[in-house]
């Protein structure tokens, strides 16, 4: 089977998705001419295939993008819009939160807001304080939107085209370190991958890791690690979508395993693992052999310099592991 | 653009609905009935209405958080209205939102919903305008504002890509010199907001909003030109506010001189006067239409008293699309 990068599989989906549904179009930053086709390549082909109309190319402003993408697909169409950073997102707040989430709501749960908000995030390239941050945990606490953040290329193509077709807001998060070092088989027929289902990337018995985008690949080296010097058996859960969360899949892992990893790679303090981590704690307590630990950065912004960023400020496989050990010691140990 | 002696009086009936209905609103807020925040529309319903009136078939619209009579004459039913401000289960949003307010909406009809955030809904209207583009249809977005609301940084990143896209809307900007209790001179380094359109090249009139038939042509034409394909209009609407910023603001920034000032003009009184003097309205003409309006508002109201109260199943749904 062919492979394809992550970046790539992001432009493919959106490319079967115009074809197949004229509704559909993309508006952001620099996707026409831009490095040849969004500053990551991600609409790459797109303005000749698609032409002018429906590849816009905006004036720098986050808030006509968003707002205007919303006004759009309330009125029929599916718009994509790319946030050029997701830390761009924060200007963005505003129709997002107090609009397009909340449309259908107000009308009684009758009229959609069918826009896909796309934005590159994550730490790792080197892109400092104001273009590397995951912002999830800002957008959490909105009733009627969508958080996606897929991790391999084949769960990004099924993933975006899922969310063009969903017919409500969905923030859609890729991680820019992933675009073009993430290689994988994706299926050249189509599929779709459901939002709001939760993946096992790896199956096993002592401990639950729930890890998110990038730190994915982060908490999988941690379990062959592991398995290797400490016979731990790790099993690695993605949410994929992040909000609404799929509790059952995860309630089911921890409950087989009695203890949990988070990772994620915002901010521990009022990042999403809290979250996961109450839900974890309300319904499956009693299966817990142990605290369940959060692993995530540290409470400060990105740094610039490489050694931090990468060492200090993220989460590595060897932070992950540590917390494994950690919590595999509980419950009589493993 | 002019009207037929028939359609100057449809407009006059529409006038009337408008001016009753937020009478009747506030009333109802004054007896603790309205679930909603209430910001009155008196002495503005000629911009409200002689610019909803210009709307066709197909046209989308973002309404002021002021004008009410808008929704009805676009094609809401006064009743599921009425109803949806008393924030009853049957009416109009079940108790979810303000009705009359923010936050209606019906694709349907072409409105879209506002926010309650004063300047938000702007972006949204750019977006409307951008969907009637690559939809091909013959239409155009009429989408009102305020100067208050004027001064938001989206409103200008809006009109610039409305520019920068040819997009086919209306920008129907009501000044009626206050941003709540802020004074225009504090807010509004121009006389005219509508100068600044020339920042964006696309055409910006002053019109006295009073007055209603220049409401109506100028809006119509500005419509015409944008489902041409001529591109956006800015329309400043200059109009008295009557009332304090709100049914809760209690009003004490303005000298009693100046709430008198403002209520000097009654539009809807110039306007009688030109139905008047054209034959069109007389005396026993104007009482029919007093009656009839008056009944359906009673109608409405008694509708609205006989709807039940929405509970939690009436809250709960609906957050995302349900199947089936």
């Amino acid at each position: 089977m062919r492979e394809l990068y992550f970046v790539e599989a992001i432009n493919e989906a959106m490319i079967e998705e115009m074809r197949r549904d004229p509704t559909v179009f993309i508006l952001g930053e620099d996707i026409r001419y831009g490095h040849g086709g969004g500053i990551f390549g991600a609409t790459k082909d797109m303005l000749e295939e698609f032409g002018e109309e429906r590849v816009i190319d905006t004036p720098l402003s986050e808030l006509a993008i968003s707002g205007s993408a919303a006004g759009a697909a309330y009125m029929g169409m599916r718009p994509i819009a790319e946030i050029m950073f997701a830390d761009f997102m924060s200007i963005c707040h505003d129709l997002i939160v107090n609009g397009a989430s909340k449309f259908r709501w107000a009308s009684g749960g009758e009229h959609g807001c069918p826009v896909v908000y796309r934005a590159a995030f994550g730490a790792g390239v080197g892109a400092t304080i104001h273009h590397s941050q995951s912002p999830e945990a800002w957008l959490m606490n909105a009733p009627g939107l969508t958080i996606v953040m897929p991790s391999t290329p084949y769960d990004a193509k099924g993933l975006l085209k899922a969310a063009i077709r969903y017919d409500d807001p969905v923030v859609f998060l890729e991680h820019k370190l992933l675009y073009r070092r993430l290689q994988e088989e994706v299926p050249e027929e189509e599929y779709l991958i459901p939002i709001g289902k939760a993946d096992i990337k790896k199956e096993g018995s002592d401990v639950t890791v729930i890890a998110t985008g990038a730190m994915i690949h982060q908490a999988l080296e941690a379990a062959k690690l592991l398995e290797e010097s400490e016979n731990l058996s790790v099993e690695v859960v993605d949410p994929r979508t992040l909000l609404p969360l799929d509790e059952e899949t995860i309630l089911e892992s921890v409950k087989k395993t009695g203890r949990v990893v988070i990772v994620h790679e915002a901010p521990v303090t009022g990042g999403y693992g809290a979250e996961v981590a109450a839900v974890i704690a309300e319904n499956a307590i009693e299966y817990l052999d142990g605290p369940i630990l959060r692993v995530g950065a540290p409470w400060c912004s990105v740094p610039a310099n490489r050694n931090l960023e990468r060492e200090h400020y993220l989460p590595t496989s060897s932070k992950i592991a540590q917390a494994v050990k950690q919590v595999a010691s509980f419950g009589g140990g493993v | 653009m002019s009207l037929s002696k028939e359609k100057m009086l449809e407009l006059y009936r529409w006038l009337l609905m408008d001016r009753f209905l937020d009478l009747k609103a506030n009333e109802l807020f004054r007896m603790g009935k309205l679930m909603s925040m209430y910001h009155s529309a008196l002495g503005q319903e000629t911009v409200d209405i002689g610019a909803g009136f210009a709307l066709q078939d197909g046209d989308a619209f973002l309404p002021s958080h002021r004008g009410k009579g808008i929704y009805i004459l676009r094609g809401l039913d006064l009743n599921h209205f009425m109803a949806g401000m008393f924030g009853k289960k049957e009416g109009l949003g079940q108790g979810r939102i303000p009705v009359g307010s923010h936050m209606c909406g019906d694709p349907s009809i072409g409105l879209v919903p506002i926010q309650g955030a004063i300047g938000s809904p702007f972006t949204a209207g750019v977006g409307a305008a951008l969907a009637l583009k690559l939809q091909h249809k013959p239409n155009a977005v009429l989408s009102f504002f305020g100067d208050g609301g004027s001064s938001r940084g989206d409103v200008h990143e809006g009109m610039n890509f409305a520019a920068v896209e040819n997009l086919p809307l209306v920008m129907m900007l009501i000044n009626n010199g206050w941003s709540l209790s802020v004074r225009s001179e504090f807010a509004i380094p121009v006389e005219h907001i509508s100068i600044r359109a020339v920042g964006y090249g696309f055409e910006g009139i002053t019109i006295d909003g009073r007055d209603v038939l220049k409401v109506y042509e100028t809006t119509s034409e500005a419509l015409h030109k944008a489902r041409q394909g001529g591109g956006p209009t800015l329309i400043e609407a200059m109009v008295d506010r009557w009332t304090a910023h709100s049914a809760n603001d209690p009003d004490i920034y303005r000298t009693d001189e100046e709430r008198e000032a403002a209520r000097k003009i009654d539009p809807i009184r110039e306007y009688e006067k030109v139905l008047e003097k054209e034959k069109i309205l007389d005396e026993a003409k104007k009482e029919e239409i007093h009656h009839e309006i008056t009944r359906l508002l009673d109608e409405a109201v008694a509708y609205a008293d006989r709807c039940s109260e929405p509970g939690y199943e009436e809250m709960i749904h609906g957050v995302y699309k349900e199947a089936g």
